[in-house]
């Protein structure tokens, strides 16, 4: 008995890593083919654009699915990391690379300076002070003219070439480029955000979401694992927010709105939050719906709403969640083995 | 007196408003020992157990082990000097595998838990070590279920292979058997003995039989002081505990 619900299960171990390997790779063959598919430089850029709200829906699901921290600010890493990639390519020096070097910099340093004070915290208190914290950002960006422009934003944010100075150069004026240029940097940063969640450190965050007191109680010190989720997912934000700002060309404090939070939030929950892919999946679908939606009425977020509802009472693991469940029910395979979920 | 006890607590004292939980508790356990607390509910020991182990700070009193003055540390700070606790309500990590609520214990003892970069199955050392401990809880064969699959047996079960796995030089076990069948609690008891072998164990218990088997002393807790201390022989012939707690138990 014991030996054969072993062998079943180390069966659906690889069976599960084939699957969810067969389907990244079908994933990234897709994305990589998207150009060619859509044919249209509108959707071209429907697709960056979901590239970069997939990297800032994963980003904060290292917060919410993965350690159990529900923040509702995470929009401030959008908007600093956008302002910080404008300023610098502005008003300093227009590099790519350097533009998302400052975005990514400068919210790790704002994640650690809010962190401190978040990471003290737990459930709505949590939540209501990294909403607090992003809404006084908003007020500093809504006022601080000088810098930021004020609520008329910031416009002619440049799309560097990228390159050897002198041997070679890209262009990223081009939509097709350009979106190459955001799948590349989008797809190695979540590689690196899957790299962390399922390492040593990541299946810690998961304790600490299961049950923080024992991870005090096997030794940890669970504020300091917190700090480096919260500083992590909001590192990945900022660079999200940079290349937002280089794909729009023009940023306002709106990005920092605690509504933009919510909408992150709610890419998060669509796609499924207990899911690694889940969140970009959301992303991906939330835009999709307000494009289409927003072509015939004004009113997109009620479908969202709507949707929303019906997964919340029917599929509350959200959509990729509820499929990824199926498939490993069904004999075609498993969730990566060891990742086990009710 | 002349090698300093692993645990030692001083005038120990714990009070929620006007109650007393632990009053002035004078604790000492000499190393290698396997000592139970008992009392009746709500004497205190599980507050005892917080106490020592940092879950709740002490109104007053100290708390030292081996020689050290752990007094308010953290609970973190007392796994690391080599405290490990288990819980009375058991306190496991629901919706990961039964092999990972173990092999996290593993790694935080091994101070790989800062790893970001590795898989966590590529720690080879750390899992095969995880497996023995879940061997011994015998919970082998569903290391790679979710905990949701496991009895309340095992899940008790669990919960004792998570603290073992810390390798504690001082174990606190309260109330390991809580609602286990008969079966179940002699197959625990038999695991606490062997562990006592090498390590210093205090525990709490309510089945008396049990204690009186296998506790080298046992310490009487009564409305938060300790009313007596000493061998089961002792315990058993004590008038005063007859009195305050035995009852027609013994
Ligand atoms: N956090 C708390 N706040 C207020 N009172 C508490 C708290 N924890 C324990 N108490 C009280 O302290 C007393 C001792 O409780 P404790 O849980 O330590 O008893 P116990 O000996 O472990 O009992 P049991 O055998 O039922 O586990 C009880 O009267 C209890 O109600
Ligand atoms: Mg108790």
């Amino acid at each position: 008995m014991e030996g054969s619900s072993s062998n079943k299960f180390s069966l659906r171990r690889l069976t599960g890593s084939v699957t969810s390997r067969f389907g990244v790779t079908a994933l990234l063959a897709l994305a990589v083919l998207a150009p060619f598919l859509v044919q249209n430089d509108y959707y071209i850029q429907l697709c960056t654009e979901i590239l970069i709200a997939s990297l800032l829906a994963i980003s904060l699901n290292f917060l919410i699915g993965y350690t159990g921290l529900v923040s509702l600010g995470h929009a401030v890493y959008l908007g600093v990391g956008a302002y910080a990639f404008a300023l610098l390519t502005k008003n300093v020096y227009p590099s790519m690379w350097a533009g998302l070097i400052a975005a990514g910099a400068s919210c790790a340093i704002l994640a650690w300076f809010m962190g401190v004070f978040c990471v003290r915290l737990a459930g709505l208190y949590f939540a209501m002070l990294t909403l607090a914290f992003s809404q006084v950002v908003y007020t500093v960006a809504y006022y601080w003219r000088d810098v930021t422009g004020g609520d008329d934003g910031m416009l002619g944010i440049p799309k560097p070439e990228i390159g050897i100075p002198g041997a070679f150069s890209i262009s990223l004026e081009s939509f097709t480029n350009f979106y190459y240029f955001v799948l590349f940097i989008v797809a190695a940063l979540i590689f690196l955000a899957w790299k962390i969640a399922n390492s040593p450190f990541g299946r810690v965050l998961q304790a600490i979401r299961e049950n923080p007191e024992r991870v005090e109680f096997i030794g940890l010190p669970v504020h300091r694992y917190k700090l480096y989720a919260f500083i992590i997912a909001g590192t990945l934000g900022g660079f999200a927010g940079g290349l937002y700002s280089t794909f729009q060309g023009y940023i306002s404090p709106d990005l920092l709105y605690w509504t933009q939070s919510g909408e992150i939030v709610l890419m998060t929950i669509l796609g499924g939050m207990y899911s690694f892919l889940g969140p970009a999946f959301g992303a991906g679908m939330l835009l999709f719906i307000r494009d289409t939606v927003l072509n015939f009425m004004e009113y997109w977020r009620i479908v969202v709403g709507g949707i929303l509802v019906l997964l919340v009472l029917f599929l509350p693991g959200g959509i990729l969640g509820f499929f990824e469940g199926w498939a490993s029910r069904s004999s075609i395979g498993g969730n990566d083995g060891d990742d086990a979920r009710s | 007196m002349a090698t300093t006890p692993v645990l030692e607590t001083r005038s120990l004292t714990r009070s929620f408003g006007s109650l007393l939980a632990v009053n002035g508790v004078d604790f000492r356990v000499p190393q290698g020992e396997l000592c139970a607390v008992i009392g009746p509910n709500g004497a205190g020991k599980t507050t005892f157990f917080n106490l020592i182990s940092g879950r709740l700070e002490p109104t007053s009193g100290g708390v030292f082990f081996e020689g050290e003055d752990i007094t308010g540390f953290p609970p973190h700070a007392v796994v690391k000097k080599g405290v490990g606790r288990s819980f009375q309500i058991t306190n496991i990590f629901p919706r990961l595998s039964v092999l990972d609520n173990v092999r996290i214990a593993v790694l935080a003892r091994r101070g790989k838990t800062l790893d970001m970069f590795s898989p966590i199955e590529k720690h080879t050392e750390e899992q095969a070590e995880a497996l023995v401990i879940l061997g011994e809880v015998e919970l082998e064969h569903k290391a790679h279920h979710p905990t949701t699959e496991l009895g309340h047996g095992e899940r008790r079960n669990l919960e004792l292979g998570i603290t073992l796995a810390l390798e504690p030089r001082l174990i606190l076990l309260d109330e390991p058997t809580a609602g286990m069948s008969i079966e179940e609690t002699s197959s625990t008891i038999a695991l606490v003995k062997k562990i006592s072998a090498d390590k210093t164990v205090v525990f709490t218990e309510h089945d008396m039989s049990v204690v009186f088997s296998i506790a080298d002393r046992i310490s009487v807790l009564h409305q938060g002081s300790i009313i007596a201390e000493g061998t089961p022989d002792e315990i058993r012939n004590d008038d005063l505990v007859r009195l305050a707690y035995l009852g027609e138990e013994v």
